[in-house]
């Protein structure tokens, strides 16, 4: 590889480059040339073809025709004289030969027009536009062969045949100088021409290189700004990611503290709905107290009252039916007084419980003596088979006692005369069962559970029986305290049973039993024996 | 040299074609150049001759023959053409016949004498050639039929040429293109033109460039179809 002129200077990284795309694109264009070339000269081939066959398809002898000399020559003579050109340049395009061989045979196109339009001087344009055609190869040695050509066609012609070339009998040798000078001329430009085109086309070869490394380096940048704004934009879908999950994270505190506002508001109103729920149950607590407590000393007042009016008039027995209506609303009053103070020590946790092993036969029978006159009075039958064996177990024996006593004052109440009263005692490793049946009206189903509520009465036995509505409320505490579990039910055959289920416990057990199974001494067991509870 | 603004070099690398390749060879390419080259030079040279070969002349007569149709003006000089109506060569001697005719304006009686051979249909006369012929100011169009006219003025050769004095006395005879189908000067063209407008001449006889007017003698003693009987 050289370079025409004085490069000055060693190569640099962009001109070895530029010289590759340099011959490459001139490689191209010579090759492109060719083809059109080709083309040319089938063209021309078979313009003269179909000139000959236009112009003398036929020649004549007489009457005979045949076909003419120019058909023939213009298929085979142009054949000829394109065969070769076409040949090299679709089979070698690009060769210098191949173009100098394609100048030759254009020029020798030019010579034959010239010649059989009897040297028609518009003809001889062809010569100038073959040598336009030629420039397109860029390459001013192309002119070389082709001038030559030209003048030695116009000198020998002009010399020997000027009705040829010029269609006059005779020329001078200047005018053959004067074509050649003309032609010359035009090749100088064209020369020119090429040299320009040829020195654009390096220019645009190094800028292209110039441009690819430009391109290159821009595509490196870009490779290197793209990597970084992806690992940002990593970074950044993981901060939105983490600010995602923050949002989430107070988005759940957020609703925890909704559903804690909730909640607490809930709290609150229950609250405020139990508060004014005791609110009532204390306004409807006084105001049955009131009516309680007044209906006995309303009685005890007036009777006491018709006593004193009555007193020197009465006869004795009128009097004593006024004593026992005071002393029996006397005794009703302080009944509830008793219980509203039991209520009270109950609902104030200050309720004393002496918890001492007893055995249970002995509190039902000392309540049932208690009532042994009021039941005989009215002729109730108790239906009560006492156990054999001591039913042992810690109680307080005064408030289980009221227990059984608030029972059994029921069952005698709802009771009729003459009725029948149960009370049954079971026992087994687990507890005690004690269960007291009357054979009144029963409870309603849906009463069954309420009637052990404060101030509540069934409402079947309501009118008329009595009662401050406090009694069961009360065992149900006491029974509690033991541990145990008071309900009732409804007997099939009638009546309502209330039964009291009270646990076992070590201490419950026989002495014998528990000294045997724990080995205690006597001094340990009887302390143990006794504990005081308060109950809350 | 390197321009130092922009740092390229201005002057562009030589080209790198070669002049052969590997497939095709410079010894190889020569012989088929050479070959080419002899096969183009040997069209050329054929072509060359074929344009300079002239056709047969027979014997024209010295004097306007007794026997003949046409009559000659008496009072100035006769110009005729025989032409073979489908000659593609005679449009040039044609095209000549018009120039010399435009130039020697009523100067002569003119004939365009059109062959019409044995055996052919009628109107095949009037082709290219009669056409031509008759966009000529003062020519008058004969038809030869079966070319007896010819015969008697000597013309075998389509554009034979000849002129008569007003005495009826031969005075040119030949063709007026240089080569076949080649318009332009030529010597016949000019001993008319100089005859008529100026009473002498440096010719009497050039080549006639056509078509042959009649089968040739050879072939019409085998029979060929369209000679004279």
């Amino acid at each position: 590889m050289s370079f025409v002129g004085d490069a000055s200077g060693s190569l640099t990284d962009v001109d070895r480059p530029a010289e590759t795309l340099f011959h490459n694109h001139c490689d191209q264009i010579a090759k492109s040339t060719d083809r059109m070339f080709a083309m040319l000269m089938a063209l021309q081939w078979a313009a003269g073809i179909v000139a000959a066959l236009a112009v003398s398809p036929r020649t004549w002898a007489g009457s005979i025709p045949s076909v003419h000399v120019h058909v023939w020559y213009s298929l085979i003579g142009g054949g000829v004289l394109s065969g070769l050109p076409i040949f090299l340049a679709l089979r070698h395009p690009g060769l210098r030969s191949t173009r100098y061989t394609i100048a030759v045979a254009q020029m020798l196109w030019s010579a034959l027009l010239i010649h059989l339009t009897g040297g028609r001087i518009e003809t001889h344009f062809h010569i100038f536009g073959s040598l336009a055609f030629l420039a397109m190869y860029r390459d001013w040695k192309v002119f070389v062969p082709a001038v030559v050509v030209v003048a030695l066609d116009h000198a020998i012609r002009g010399i020997f045949w000027p009705q040829s070339v010029y269609g006059v009998l005779t020329a001078s040798p200047w005018r053959t100088v004067e074509h050649a000078a003309w032609v010359i001329f035009e090749v100088i430009f064209l020369i020119r021409s090429c040299r320009t085109s040829v020195a654009e086309l390096w220019d645009i070869a190094q800028q292209r290189v110039r441009l690819q490394r430009a391109k290159e380096l821009t595509e490196v940048e870009v490779r290197s700004r793209t990597k970084a704004l992806k690992a940002a934009n990593e970074s950044l879908v993981h901060e939105i990611a983490e600010r995602g999950r923050a949002e989430e994270a107070l988005q759940r505190g957020k609703d925890e503290v909704e559903d804690r506002v909730i909640r607490r508001t809930e709290q609150l109103s229950q609250a405020k709905q139990a508060a004014e729920s005791a609110n009532r149950t204390k306004s409807e607590f006084l105001a049955n107290m009131t009516h309680e407590i007044r209906t006995p000393l309303h009685g005890i007042l007036s009777f006491a009252q018709f006593g004193m009016n009555k007193a020197l008039t009465a006869r004795p027995e009128k009097l004593l039916d006024y004593f026992e209506k005071i002393d029996t609303s006397g005794q009703r009053l302080l009944v509830l007084l008793s219980d509203l103070l039991d209520l009270a020590k109950m609902e104030s946790g200050r309720m004393r419980y002496e918890f001492k092993p007893a055995d249970l036969r002995t509190v039902l029978r000392s309540v049932l003596n208690e009532f042994y006159s009021l039941l005989a009075d009215r002729n109730i039958t108790i239906d009560y088979a006492e156990r054999d064996t001591e039913v042992r177990m810690a109680l307080d024996e005064n408030r289980m006692a009221q227990v059984v006593r608030n029972l059994l004052s029921n069952a005698a109440k709802f009771s009729s005369d003459g009725g029948r009263v149960g009370i049954e005692v079971k026992q087994d490793d687990q507890g005690v069962r004690v269960s007291i049946r009357d054979h009144g009206k029963g409870i309603p189903e849906d009463e069954l559970e309420m009637v052990f509520d404060k101030f509540v009465q069934s409402s079947k036995t309501r009118s008329g029986a009595g009662g401050t509505g406090l009694g069961l409320s009360i065992c149900r505490q006491i029974v509690e305290a033991h541990q145990g579990r008071i309900w009732c039910e409804n007997h099939p055959e009638g009546g309502a049973v209330f039964h009291v289920d009270l646990p076992r416990t070590m201490q419950d057990r026989s002495p014998a039993e528990r000294t045997e199974s724990r080995g205690m001494t006597k001094t340990e067991e009887t302390m143990e024996q006794t504990r005081v509870m308060e109950v809350s | 040299m390197r321009d130092t603004a922009t740092n390229r070099i201005l002057s562009p690398p030589l080209r790198e074609s070669g002049f052969g390749d590997r497939e095709l060879s410079v010894r190889r390419l020569t012989v088929m150049l050479v070959l080419w080259a002899c096969a183009v030079g040997a069209g050329l040279g054929y072509l060359v001759e074929y344009s300079n070969a002239p056709g047969t002349t027979g014997a024209p007569p010295r004097k306007w023959p007794v026997g003949s149709t046409m009559q000659p003006n008496e009072e100035r000089p006769t110009l005729m053409m025989f032409i073979h109506p489908r000659c593609p060569c005679t449009q040039a001697s044609l095209e000549e016949f018009a120039r010399l005719l435009a130039r020697c304006k009523g100067l002569a009686n003119v004939y365009a004498v059109f062959v019409r051979p044995p055996g052919v249909p009628n109107g095949w006369e009037k082709a290219g050639n009669w056409r031509t012929a008759a966009a000529i100011p003062e020519v008058y169009m004969v038809v030869d039929e079966n070319g007896a006219e010819a015969r008697r003025f000597g013309a075998t050769t389509s554009g034979h040429v000849q002129l008569f004095d007003a005495d009826g006395i031969l005075k040119f005879s030949g063709g007026i293109t240089g080569a076949r189908s080649h318009a332009g000067d030529n010597a016949g063209a000019d001993t008319v033109q100089s005859w008529l407008r100026r009473g002498i001449a440096d010719h009497h006889e050039t080549f006639v460039f056509g078509c042959p007017l009649f089968r040739s003698p050879s072939e019409c003693k085998r029979g060929a179809v369209g000679c004279h009987s």
